[in-house]
């Protein structure tokens, strides 16, 4: 049986058929479970956003775009942005209950024992390393250091012009350089 | 053509975690329950009923606020402070039930202006149109209520600048939805006839945007209650007004809702504000309850706080 293009997929979201979301969550979802896991380090949140993502898509699906035939780097935007807002939550919750303190690093020596730790927590100690970047320059780490996008797949994933991922990682790099001079955590 | 960049200097995180086969399932259901939910319009020829039943009790809520103390106003000598008192509607004024979705105020947004860290509906964005708004409203909450009350129907809706209460109601059970703050807020399923305690009154919080704070509640006035108020006051003084609104079935329900940016309220640690209290006047009795920072301000069902 052959298998349906992207494109095709999309021009039928486009349409409004549901069943296009529905197979480009079986085609994605766990890329997207994957991208949401990094940028919230909580599984129980991962879900919930790739959950919403695919709503999300289907409700802006008249705004959908392809990439090289791909729906994946706006799949990845929309992603980035539910779980911004999601952490962005989680976050003023968690300063409420007192459990994110003004000091609320972890010890280096964390780093000895990495392989002892979950991989929610590791996930936990890179987002805090970068945590005091710009909302922006995370989200471009995010989607081309960590899931690999191109600069151009980022640039469509955020909508932005090539030129803008370019130099937004270019000043990530260039701050984390400053805040961290040994290196950045790995 | 793809230029396919070298982070070596970068932190990365380690790989994944997969998701497994159950999970998978589970969120596609999820997702298709949702675009169920979502896909079918209805007619809307109980907005403009509803709407303006919702626009009389406001008016009516406002009016005997400011008699009492008004909102924002010096304190009262009598009646619950801050309080948008009003007699209990007449039941000719329900609204008729709707139930269909349309476009939703969302904690999200798909790519698109460059600076997109904001929700993409942002509560001054909230439609002028009533029943826009509340037909927005129920779209929007029309997926959240896949796992607190599936297929429930709305019963009635309040409107207010910044987004909109819509009432459900399934079998012995209701909640409602609200769009205030950008984002389909869902409390928890209570039985119509749950006692009028404590938690009948507590809050939901939705985090547009930093240093903004959307506060939220809604509730159902007690059978035979032919007065009723509720007096939300914040640590700030802000004193909130009560809106009400009946349904076809002559119960009366009422929400409230506060927007504050900046402030103390976003400014300080949670945990060391005053409490928020909250006072209900009935034609029977006068009630004060302490709302806990924390504790009774995540009613939500759908999201966190």
């Amino acid at each position: 049986m052959a298998i349906e293009s992207e494109s095709a997929l999309v021009e039928r979201l486009r349409a409004g058929d549901p069943d296009a979301v529905a197979a480009l969550f079986d085609r994605h979802a766990d890329r997207i479970h994957q991208h949401c896991h990094r940028l919230t380090a909580d599984r129980a949140d991962a879900e919930d956003a790739t959950a919403q993502t695919f709503l999300e898509v289907w409700r802006h699906r008249d705004r959908v775009r392809e990439h090289d035939g791909s729906a994946l780097p706006w799949l990845y935007g929309v992603a980035t942005n539910v779980c911004r807002n999601l952490t962005r939550g989680r976050r003023r919750h968690l300063r409420a209950v007192g459990r994110i303190g003004p000091e609320p690093a972890q010890p280096d020596h964390a780093d000895a024992v990495t392989d002892q730790l979950s991989t929610e927590q590791r996930v936990h100690d890179v987002l805090e390393a970068i945590a005091r970047l710009p909302e922006r320059e995370r989200d471009v780490i995010a989607l081309v250091a960590w899931t690999g996008l191109s600069y151009e797949q980022a640039a469509t994933a955020l909508d932005v012009p090539v030129g803008t991922v370019r130099s937004r990682l270019s000043r990530a790099r260039r701050r984390l350089a400053t805040l961290a001079p040994e290196g950045p955590a790995a | 053509m793809t230029d396919q960049p070298q982070n070596p200097d970068l932190p990365t995180p380690p790989p994944g975690e997969p998701m497994d086969d159950a999970t998978r399932a589970r969120l596609r259901a999820r997702v298709v329950a949702g675009l169920d939910e979502s896909g079918h319009r209805r007619p809307r020829r109980w907005l403009v009923p509803a709407a303006a039943a919702a626009a009389v009790v406001v008016v009516a809520g406002v009016t005997a606020g400011v008699a009492l103390g008004g909102d924002d106003g010096p304190s009262a000598p009598s009646g619950p402070a801050g309080s948008g008192t009003a007699d209990v509607p007449p039941s000719d004024e329900a609204s008729e039930a709707p139930d269909g979705p349309s476009d939703e105020p969302t904690p999200s947004d798909p790519p698109s202006d460059e600076p997109s860290s904001e929700p993409s509906s942002d509560p001054s964005s909230a439609p002028a149109d009533p029943d826009d708004a509340v037909s927005d409203a129920e779209a929007a909450c029309r997926p959240e209520l896949e796992f607190i009350l599936k297929g429930a129907d709305v019963v009635a809706s309040t409107t207010s600048e910044t987004g909109s209460t819509v009432f459900f109601v399934k079998g012995g059970k209701w909640t409602a939805c609200s769009t205030h703050g950008g984002r389909a807020t869902v409390f928890g399923a209570r039985a119509l006839d749950a006692p009028d305690d404590k938690d009948a009154y507590a809050i939901s919080s939705v985090y547009p945007k930093a240093r903004t704070s959307t506060f939220v509640s809604a509730g159902l006035v007690p059978e035979g209650a032919s007065r009723f108020a509720v007096g939300y006051t914040f640590p700030d003084g802000h004193r909130t007004p009560l809106t009400q609104v009946s349904d076809e079935e002559g119960r009366t329900w009422w929400s409230m809702d506060y927007t504050v940016t900046g402030g103390p309220i976003n400014e300080t640690n949670q945990l060391e504000l005053d409490p928020i209290t909250v006072e209900v006047t009935t034609d029977r009795s006068t009630q004060t309850y302490t709302l806990d920072w924390a504790l009774d301000t995540c009613r939500q069902a759908n999201h966190g706080c």
